[in-house]
């Protein structure tokens, strides 16, 4: 009794002390408990703002990878296009001038021949004509995105194999050059996949102007492709679709393409018209 | 005016909390808090029954209640956890301590309640919350970690944990030497409990939250 006494007296003096030590030992531990927890959730969001801030640099870095890829790409087809308009063609112009400046004969077959080769020239200079204007990038921005739409449609119709219409909607406006030129590479790469790829046997193009947008509509009547395998980004088909939809992400332009086997493709771009947007 | 004290209010609310979001917890990893929950209370609220009303002895229960808190919250860990070096683990504390609970109430026996399962325990518990809390930071992409439900529960075990670890080691020497402990220990422990089993709450509601914005 007397050292349980004792002890307790002891105890109670210095209980008290205890008592306080192990409170202050305790919240200390919650404190640092605390802290560390303070300091997760702040590192945390300091973390995804650095992720967030790679993901646009990164972003940026591409768009202007593909800016850089398309400026190099035009000035590369607008060289071989003055290359075939100055060599090429003169050299053309040349010898169809010396074939009409021939003299005349009488072998019949000489004759025909002559006649043969200089067809064979005019339709060289025409084709190369054609393809120098289709090049040549500034053409493209005088002509403007409808008449050279319209250009390349009737090229295709003239190979006689493929019937092509055009529709066009609304009263018709104009972008940045920049963007029309995209745009037209766009619809150019499309019609080539077409004439390539599908069978088409015709080819509807529809514009419409809108005052909020500019849609433009590419559709065939073709066998159609499975654009499955388009989600599997490590797959290597459809990077010209892919390139595609990266041109038009970067005027800010929305590419959808849909497609069912055996019932052609359409190409759908919208485009929406910032003029109309400032004013708003 | 209120029979209950005020941590088994909170433990209740976890337990309503977690009936009332049944049908949306059930379909993530929090489905296995709902019985574990409902164990909690029963053992509580049967402890209290039988240590104030009976006036018998609740030692038993404790060393069968406290051994499976930490075994299931190591549980939770272990299929929260990405890293496979700390899932390792977490699977190895919960074999080894299964084994070393069973042959520990074989040998000292059950009756008495035995404080080396609370100090294996915390010190178990602080450092697999530290585990969950730095893989949290190692993730590699954009995370809100206050939408993460396993965050808040890591965070209320942290900071239970934390604060009991100080009175678990010297929980024998106190109890021996100074006969006012006893009330100072619940005053700390039952104050934890409203921190844990709050957090546990927020848990549960943000994971039904986050099923329902999944739906």
């Amino acid at each position: 009794m007397y050292i349980y006494s004792d002890n307790y007296c002891f105890m109670g003096t210095q209980g008290e002390g205890l008592n306080t030590t192990i409170i202050s030992v305790t919240l200390g531990f919650l404190l640092l408990a605390g802290f560390i927890i303070f300091f997760i959730v702040i590192n945390r969001f300091r973390i995804n703002r650095y992720i967030m801030e790679k993901k646009n640099m990164e972003t940026k870095f591409q768009q202007e990878l593909l800016q850089t890829q398309l400026e190099i790409q035009e000035q590369t087809l607008k060289n071989i296009s003055q290359e075939i308009h100055d060599n090429i063609g003169q050299a053309l112009s040349l010898a169809k001038l010396n074939l009409n400046t021939m003299p005349p004969t009488n072998d019949e077959a000489l004759q025909q021949k002559i006649l043969n080769s200089k067809e064979l020239v005019s339709k060289a200079i025409t084709d190369l004509r054609d393809l120098s204007r289709s090049l040549d990038t500034d053409y493209v921005q005088e002509m403007g995105l409808q008449r050279t739409i319209e250009y390349e449609l009737e090229m295709i119709r003239k190979t006689g194999t493929i019937e092509t219409s055009m529709i066009v909607e609304g009263s018709m406006f104009r972008f940045e050059k920049q963007k029309e030129l995209i745009l037209f590479r766009i619809v150019q790469e499309t019609f080539n996949n077409i004439l390539k790829h599908s069978g088409a046997k015709s080819i509807d193009v529809s514009i419409y102007y809108e005052p909020a947008a500019f849609t433009l509509m590419i559709k065939d009547d073709g066998k159609g492709v499975n654009l499955q395998p388009l989600d599997d980004e490590k797959s290597n088909f459809g990077l010209g679709i892919r390139n595609m939809h990266s041109r038009a992400k970067l005027i800010g332009a929305d590419f959808t393409m849909s497609s069912q086997i055996g019932e052609g493709t359409e190409v759908k771009i919208i485009l929406p018209n910032e003029r109309s947007n400032e004013n708003k | 005016m209120f029979p209950l004290d005020l941590y088994n209010y909170f433990e209740i609310a976890a337990v309503l909390i977690c009936l009332i979001c049944w049908f949306k917890l059930k379909k993530t990893n929090l489905k296995w808090i709902i019985p574990y929950l409902l164990f909690i209370v029963i053992v509580e609220l049967t402890g209290r029954y039988i240590g104030r009303e009976l006036k018998g002895p609740i030692g038993w229960i404790f060393n069968i209640s406290v051994p499976i808190e930490y075994l299931f919250f190591s549980f939770l860990y272990y299929i929260n956890y990405k890293s496979e070096v700390y899932k390792k683990i977490s699977f190895g504390f919960i074999v080894c301590f299964t084994l070393f609970v069973l042959v520990y109430s074989i040998v000292k026996s059950i009756e008495n309640f035995h404080p080396i399962y609370l100090k294996i325990g915390s010190i178990t518990m602080i450092i697999f919350s530290c585990f969950y809390l730095a893989e949290i930071l190692r993730i590699g992409t954009i995370i809100n970690p206050l939408k993460i439900p396993m965050f808040w529960i890591a965070c209320g075990l942290l900071l239970f944990n934390a604060g009991e670890f100080i009175s678990n080691f010297l929980m024998d020497f106190l109890f021996k030497n100074k006969a006012n402990w006893g009330k100072m220990f619940r005053l700390v422990n039952n104050n934890l409990i409203v921190v844990l089993y709050s957090c546990i709450s927020i848990a549960i509601i943000i994971a039904s939250w986050a099923h329902r914005e999944k739906d």
